[in-house]
């Protein structure tokens, strides 16, 4: 007797984000179909999926953030849910609202919520309102009136930073020192938030010096059940790039921990979120400050995923279609310590994206490793995208077997043809603050200042 | 930006007027094309037949010329006209015209009635003669 024809599912993304989706679907059964530019025509990954289409030219506006191709994508091959990976479209509320109104079903939350979350102000309400702890700051965006701006600062205490209240990725931000600075500032960054952003709003917050970047990793079903999967210690960014990631975060007690856990969980509850989510902390002084909640799989997802044992890919495309969370809390488990280093095709001192082809590529190996990368021994690293190729994730009992098998990782990685910032994930990790934990997100913009200096 | 069947039809002039070099700029777009010279024995030598790709313009599900549309089914070996009509791409209830990007002889391969294209995907290959 024929079987009934699995449900399909479209991906609108690329790279070893769209390899990891096809591997969760083939997992769940589903018929996975990626979708691909013209950059990315002939691409290796393309062919673990089911199918593939080409939905346009190499411009991501015109292909990846192509709302009309991407649903004309859909229809064509029958696909009823769409996975939007990260980066794209991944948090992007009017595409979930239009791949609703075609009828179909967007791996990520609602197009609210989406909303809600990608407006800072209107998230840190949330979040308050949840009894989510969040900086000390201005509670809506500030007023156009210098007057009531100076004295909502100097209620705050300098230093304060200013922020664009649509803004991400670090920009649309400036941290004032003294009052002499603010209105500039104030001016500026309101500039900044209309051009980057189109929305001049900005608040400001107590400016934390030496905080770390924690986050709990959440998942959410449509029946009410939410849980907390661990956190993550991503503190070793460039420009608000995070380059190792590592779970769970070293150095904070698990109780203060489970205590902030519980509290992500059970906001999602209360704003009745559906799907996986990150909230973003900095942490300091041993407390926690909300800055963003991320409405999507994370880059750093594999982490959490080397400690629980569990596929939470698989699993946010359960919840979207229905399906309820196959644990409860008190079956979450961590177990040992996860490290990942994100692998990108620059140069390793200048940051500057390499693209080209690959003519070697060897990748590591051995207990506790594991790579996720869509590239292969003749692979073309476009120009057009973000230049991470792959990201070595490793396990061990506890960090310091991590780390040392992180360190053994990078040394066997071989990549030829084009530059990787191996050699700068193999310095950092034999780094030894780094190896002590509970560095800061300032640590590694510091240390690259420094290695600059010495080395002229 | 130029979409990709302009540059095909640019490229087919270039070659019928045996133009190797091709620039065209203007404040917000710039294209530079560049074929190698024609030889004796070159393909794109006059008289010598060629063919080039026709390529797809969107996403959709091909449907022949010549069913439902008043006009007549393509014979392979048929001439058609730079811009004629060979098929469409169907995509709901939208079609989109795939042309022909200049003028040529009707090629025996076409994709299947209701075959998935995606945004460049080749629809046939056509045949000029120069």
């Amino acid at each position: 007797m024929a079987g009934e024809a699995p449900d399909t599912l479209l991906i609108a993304n690329r790279g070893e984000i769209a390899l990891r989706i096809v591997r969760a679907c083939r997992r769940l059964g589903l018929r996975a179909v990626c979708t691909y530019s013209e950059a990315d025509r002939g691409a290796a990954w393309l062919d673990a999926a089911d199918d593939a289409i080409c939905i346009g030219p190499a411009a991501a506006a015109k292909s990846y953030l192509n709302f009309a191709a991407l649903l004309a994508a859909a229809e064509a091959c029958g696909a009823s849910m769409i996975h939007p990976g990260y980066g794209f479209l991944s948090e992007n509320a009017d595409f979930a609202e239009a791949v609703a109104a075609a009828g179909l079903t967007l791996i990520g939350p609602s197009a609210a919520v989406m909303r809600t979350m990608g407006d800072k102000v209107a998230a840190k309400r949330a979040m308050i309102a949840a009894g989510v702890p969040c900086v000390p700051g201005s509670e809506d965006v500030l007023p156009d009136d210098r007057g009531a701006v100076a004295r909502i600062a100097a209620d705050i205490g300098y230093p304060v930073i200013l922020k664009a209240a649509g803004g991400g990725g670090g920009r649309g931000m400036r941290v004032v020192r003294q009052q002499s600075e603010l209105a500039d500032a104030f001016l500026v960054t309101r500039q900044e938030a209309q051009r980057f952003f189109g929305n001049p709003g900005i608040y400001m917050e107590k400016f934390l010096e030496k905080p770390r970047h924690v986050e709990i990793q959440v998942i959410a079903d449509a029946h009410g059940a939410a849980l907390w999967l661990g956190d993550r210690d991503c503190s070793l960014q460039r420009r608000h790039q995070k380059l190792i990631e590592e779970a769970p975060a070293p150095g904070i007690a698990r109780s203060l921990i489970s205590e902030i856990g519980a509290r992500c969980a059970a906001s999602c509850r209360e704003i009745g979120y559906v799907g996986v989510g990150t909230f973003e902390f900095l942490f300091q002084d041993g407390r926690f400050y909300f800055i963003e909640m991320n409405t999507r799989i994370q880059v750093e997802h594999p982490v959490t995923e080397m400690v629980t044992g569990l596929d939470i890919v698989a699993m946010q495309i359960d919840v979207a279609r229905g399906g309820q969370l196959p644990l409860r809390q008190d079956q979450v488990r961590t177990e040992g310590h996860s490290v990942e280093c994100r692998i990108n095709a620059e140069d390793p001192r200048t940051f500057a994206p390499s693209p080209g082809l690959v003519t070697r590529f060897h990748v590591p190996g051995g207990p506790g490793v594991r790579v996720d990368t869509h590239v292969v021994v003749g692979s073309d690293i476009p120009a057009h995208y973000d230049s991470m190729i792959g990201k070595v994730i490793v396990h061990g009992a506890d960090r310091a077997e991590a780390l040392s098998r992180a360190r053994a990782a990078l040394a066997e990685l071989t990549v030829e043809g084009v530059s990787t910032n191996a050699a700068l994930h193999r310095e950092l990790l034999s780094d030894a603050a780094f190896d002590a934990g509970s560095v800061t997100v300032h640590y590694l913009e510091n240390w690259l200042a420094e290695r600059e200096r010495r080395h002229g | 930006m130029f979409a990709q069947p302009d540059i095909d039809r640019i490229l087919a002039a270039m070659r019928a007027h045996g133009v190797t070099r091709l620039e065209i700029k203007d404040p917000k777009k710039r294209l530079r094309l560049s074929l190698p010279p024609a030889t004796g024995s070159s393909p794109t030598a006059p008289g010598t037949p060629y063919s080039a790709a026709v390529t797809s313009p969107g996403i959709g599900r091909y449907l022949p010329r010549g069913g439902d549309d008043g006009m007549a089914e393509l014979e392979p070996g048929a001439r058609v006209l730079a811009g004629e009509v060979l098929g469409y791409l169907c995509s709901g209830p939208v079609r989109r015209v795939v042309v022909a990007p200049h003028d040529g002889i009707v090629p025996a391969e076409w994709p299947e009635t209701g075959a998935l294209l995606g945004y460049g995907d080749t629809v046939c290959r056509l045949e000029t003669e120069q």
